[in-house]
C-alpha cells in the first residue's frame, strides 16, 4: 500500500466565545464599572469546533470533506495547513502544503492583476525562490488578456478566481487544500480549470477537497469525508458518502 | 528565507502601489515628515527661541526617528484587522506583514532624512562622522518599532478601539519626551520623569551622534536603547506566538 502522508489524531479546536464581551477597551472599562460583581462571575461559553477527530491520507488519496455550514470543514483544513493551532491532539502534515480558502483576495487593490499574481506567488509558491516562469505561465492560462494590466481592484469576482486557480494550479504539491475554490468561475473557465485542477493533482501527493457539489466530489474524489458537528460523521467511499449525506440531510429536515 | 523574501516582495509591492496611487501619496510620506519638521524648526527656533545651538541639527536628530517609530505604530496598530482575507485565504504569517510595515516605514525615514539632510549640508551643520553611526541607531529603534507594532497589531484584534488609544498616549508621549527641547530644560527634581522614558533612551544615540558628536556616551546610550529594543521584540515575539491561534480566529 502507498505511504501515509497525512495523519491527524484526536484533534479538537475549542475556543471562548463571550457573547456579551465588550470588543474595545472603552466596553470592557464601562462594563466593569457598571457592576462588577455580575461582571467577574459570568461563565464564558467554550464553543467546540473540532471534537476529537482522526484521519489519515495516503498518497495518491484524494479526499473530499463535505458538511453543512459551520461543522468545521474550513476549520479542520486551516488547522492542517497549519495556522490554527488545534487546542488538542496532533497532526503529522507534509511541509509543501497548498492551502486555498478564498479566491477572491488580492494583496494590493491598486496594483495591476499581474502585480498581484506575482506578489502572491511568494505566499502560494513559498518554497519557489523564483516564480516568474510559473506566473506568466498561470496567467498565459486565465485568458484575461488586456485586464491583466488593470487595477486589481477592477476586477469581477470572477475574474478574481480565474487568477487565483490559475495561479494554484500552476504546479503539483505534496498535500493541496482546496476549500470551495470553483464556486466564483464561469461555467467556461470552471471545464477549463476543472481540467488542468484534475491534472495537477494527479501529480500532487494527495488533496482535500471543499464543496458542496456533488458532481465536483465525484469527478475529482476518491474517498469521503463527512463532517458532523465537529466530529467524523463518516469515512469511506464516495458514493456511499453521498448517500449516507443525503439520506441524514433529509432525515434531519424532516426532524425540524 | 522565504520569510525575507515574503517581507521583501511586500513591501516593494506597497511602496509601488503607494507611488502608483498618486505621485502625491508617495510625496506625502516624505512630505509629511519635512513639513513636520520644518515647521517646528520655525516655531521653536524662530518664534520661542528655544535656547539650542544649531537647532535645525538638534530637531532633526530628535523628530526623524521620532516620527519613524510613531508612523510604524500607527500603521501597524490596524494591520491584522485590514488584511484579514489576505490572513485567512492563505498560509501567511502575521509577522511578515509586521516586518514589511516596519521595512516600508524604514525606507520613508531613510527619504526623509536624505532631503532634510541636503540643505542643513549647504548650511554646514552636518557632522559627517556622526552621520556612520545613524544606521547603527537605527537597530535599537527598529527593533522597538517591531516588537511594539507586533503587541498593539495583536491587541487591536481583541480591542478595536486600541488605535485610538494608541494615538492618545502618542501625542502626549511628544510632550514628555525631549525631541523639540532640550533635558536642560527640565527642573532637576523632575528629570526622572523623562530617565523613565523608554522612548527618549532610544532618540539619545542619535542625539549623541548627530547633535553633540559624543561618541563615547554614543555606545554606552546604544547599549541601553538596544536593551529596550530586545526587550519589546522579545515581548512581541512571544506574544504573537501566544495569541497567534486566536488572532486568526477572531481577526
Amino acid at each position: 500500500m502507498s505511504d501515509s502522508l497525512l495523519e491527524v489524531r484526536n484533534v479538537s479546536l475549542q475556543f471562548n466565545v463571550d457573547p456579551v464581551r465588550g470588543w474595545t477597551f472603552r466596553d470592557v472599562f464601562t462594563d466593569w464599572a457598571k457592576d462588577p460583581i455580575r461582571r467577574s462571575r459570568r461563565e464564558r461559553t467554550k464553543l467546540k469546533v473540532l471534537n476529537n477527530v482522526s484521519f489519515e491520507v495516503r498518497t495518491g488519496e484524494r479526499v473530499g470533506l463535505i458538511g453543512l455550514n459551520g461543522v468545521g470543514k474550513t476549520t479542520l483544513c486551516r488547522c492542517i495547513a497549519g495556522i490554527y493551532r488545534p487546542s488538542s491532539g496532533a497532526i503529522r502534515a507534509p511541509s509543501d502544503i497548498r492551502a486555498v480558502f478564498s479566491t477572491a483576495v488580492g494583496i494590493q487593490p491598486d496594483l495591476t492583476g499581474r502585480e498581484n499574481a506575482k506578489l502572491l506567488s511568494h505566499f502560494i509558491f513559498p518554497h519557489e525562490p523564483d516564480t516568474g516562469k510559473l506566473v506568466e505561465e498561470a496567467l498565459d492560462f486565465s485568458e484575461l488578456g488586456k485586464f491583466l494590466d488593470m487595477p486589481y481592484r477592477t476586477y469581477s469576482n470572477g475574474m478574481q478566481t480565474r487568477l487565483t486557480l490559475s495561479l494554484i494550479s500552476a504546479k503539483p504539491a505534496a498535500l493541496f487544500i482546496l476549500d470551495e475554490v470553483f464556486e466564483g468561475a464561469d461555467q467556461f473557465f470552471r471545464e477549463k480549470i476543472s481540467k488542468r485542477m484534475l491534472d495537477v493533482l494527479h501529480q500532487s501527493g494527495a488533496a482535500l477537497f471543499v464543496s458542496h457539489s456533488a458532481d465536483q466530489i465525484r469527478r475529482v474524489c476518491t474517498r469521503l469525508v463527512i463532517l458532523d458537528a465537529g466530529r467524523i460523521g463518516f469515512d469511506g467511499a464516495v458514493e456511499d458518502g453521498l448517500r449516507f449525506y443525503d439520506r441524514n440531510q433529509s432525515q434531519t429536515a424532516s426532524n425540524s | 528565507m522565504i520569510f525575507w523574501r515574503q517581507v521583501r516582495e511586500l513591501t516593494i509591492a506597497s511602496l509601488k502601489s503607494r507611488y502608483r496611487k498618486t505621485v502625491a501619496g508617495f510625496l506625502w510620506v516624505i512630505l509629511n515628515p519635512l513639513m513636520q519638521y520644518s515647521v517646528q524648526a520655525m516655531v521653536f527656533g524662530s518664534f520661542l527661541r528655544i535656547n539650542i545651538e544649531r537647532y535645525p541639527i538638534f530637531l532633526l536628530s530628535g523628530l526623524l526617528p521620532w516620527i519613524f517609530m510613531t508612523s510604524t505604530l500607527e500603521m501597524s496598530c490596524s494591520l491584522l484587522v485590514t488584511s484579514r482575507d489576505f490572513l485567512k485565504a492563505y498560509r501567511v504569517s502575521g509577522l511578515v506583514l509586521f516586518f514589511s510595515q516596519v521595512l516600508d516605514n524604514l525606507i520613508n525615514f531613510m527619504a526623509a532624512f536624505l532631503t532634510v539632510l541636503i540643505p542643513l549640508t549647504i548650511l554646514g551643520h552636518v557632522p559627517w562622522a556622526g552621520l556612520l553611526f545613524v544606521p547603527l541607531a537605527m537597530i535599537p529603534l527598529a527593533l522597538f518599532a517591531a516588537g511594539t507594532a507586533v503587541l498593539l497589531g495583536t491587541t487591536h484584534v481583541f480591542f478595536r478601539d486600541t488605535r485610538f488609544i494608541l494615538q492618545f498616549v502618542l501625542s502626549i508621549s511628544y510632550f514628555v519626551t525631549p525631541i523639540f527641547y532640550g533635558i536642560q530644560l527640565v527642573p532637576e527634581q523632575l528629570r526622572w520623569v523623562i530617565y523613565l522614558n523608554p522612548l527618549y533612551a532610544l532618540i539619545l544615540p542619535f542625539r549623541d551622534a548627530l547633535y553633540l558628536e559624543d561618541y563615547n556616551a554614543f555606545f554606552g546610550h546604544w547599549l541601553v536603547a538596544m536593551g529596550i529594543g530586545t526587550t519589546a521584540a522579545v515581548a512581541g515575539w512571544t506574544f504573537w506566538k501566544a495569541r497567534r491561534t486566536a488572532v486568526y480566529l477572531h481577526v
